[in-house]
């Protein structure tokens, strides 16, 4: 997928000096407008809400799977300096603080975590301060998409793996 | 206080998992930083006052290390094809291998902090890294702006094992 991902960019960008500038132009990531326009321009859905506490977050999906971007370190005259990718597991056996370090301890990007009622939480922070190239965006996007689909097949395997000692455990 | 391990020495980036095709081989953008330059990523630590080091990881690929910050780091370079264009970077500091080093403790922090992904390794050395993408290039107000998240991540990290170890507590300031 990356592959393909790169050789469109690449396609893209080159002869034209326009193209190569369209490539590093910057986006304001600092406010939901912005990453919702940067998300649906990269051709991921993007919809604005608002949490129960008035926070505005955004809702989108990657590979069929739903995510949010949270925002952090907000103020009202520079916006915020920094987003999280966030998407979660509803709460199961396997889910354990052992189970988390097996990927944290094997895998870059993504930062799984168990929460305190047992939901899987997995995150990919971003410093936006100074604003992001448009590629560079699309490239934290691809490794969100491709880690998450990673991670589902890791939980897989492992619940596979905790069915097969399941026989030996019960003697 | 606890040990950071001096990790240059021997050791190579993690055979960590990544999408395979990794590398970019496009030249990076005048004035951004990026993996596949690694004289752009030194000039940036540089500027930033890390005083940093450039050598070579086990594999043969850039390496660099620093410790001007809370404490020791290395940054690896990930995603390189013969050694060149890599297409990622990770900050990374170790601890030495200590009983209160534990999955739960990793969770904690992993679940209350941003930025930092913690884990403890096979050998109970506990890890905190920081993966940076660098595909498109990274201007320098958002690289410094990223050394800022780890610096301060860090002095975090300093402040949780206080926290969290009883022993940390129980040691005067020095």
């Amino acid at each position: 997928m990356r592959l393909t991902w790169l050789a469109g960019l690449m396609l893209l960008a080159a002869p034209l000096p326009a193209a190569a500038q369209e490539q590093e132009a910057l986006l304001d990531l600092s406010t939901p407008h912005g990453v919702a326009k940067a998300l649906q321009d990269a051709g991921y859905k993007a919809e604005i809400t608002k949490a129960e506490d008035g926070d505005p977050y955004i809702n989108s999906s990657a590979n069929g799977a739903p995510f949010t971007v949270n925002f952090y370190n907000c103020e009202l005259a520079s916006g915020c300096g920094s987003i999280q990718f966030y998407g979660w597991y509803k709460k199961k056996p396997g889910y354990t603080a052992d189970l988390a370090n097996r990927w944290n301890s094997s895998k870059r990007f993504l930062r799984i975590e168990i929460d305190d009622v047992g939901d899987l939480g997995m995150h990919l922070d971003i410093a936006t301060v100074g604003k992001l190239t448009k590629a560079n965006f699309a490239d934290l996007i691809d490794w969100w998409s491709v880690m998450t689909v990673s991670l589902s097949e890791f939980l897989e395997k492992e619940e596979t793996e905790k069915a097969k000692k399941k026989p030996a455990a019960a003697q | 206080m606890r040990l950071y391990l001096f990790a240059a020495i021997g050791l190579s980036a993690l055979g960590l998992s990544a999408p395979a095709f990794a590398e970019d081989a496009k030249p990076c953008g005048a004035g951004l930083i990026c993996a596949s330059n690694p004289q752009t990523v030194m000039a940036a630590l540089e500027k930033a006052g890390l005083k940093p080091k450039l050598s070579k990881d086990g594999e043969g690929d850039p390496m660099i290390e620093s410790d001007e910050s809370s404490y020791h780091f290395d940054v690896y370079f990930y995603g390189c094809v013969e050694h060149k264009n890599c297409d990622s970077l990770r900050f990374e500091t170790l601890f030495e291998k200590a009983p209160e080093n534990t999955p739960a403790l990793a969770d904690k922090w992993n679940s209350k902090k941003r930025f930092l992904q913690a884990s403890v390794r096979n050998d109970q050395q506990f890890a905190v890294a920081y993966d940076l993408a660098t595909i498109g290039g990274l201007n320098a107000a958002n690289f410094t702006d990223v050394i800022d998240w780890w610096n301060s991540q860090l002095s975090e990290l300093a402040t949780f094992f206080k926290e969290e170890i009883p022993e940390e507590k129980a040691k005067p300031k020095s």
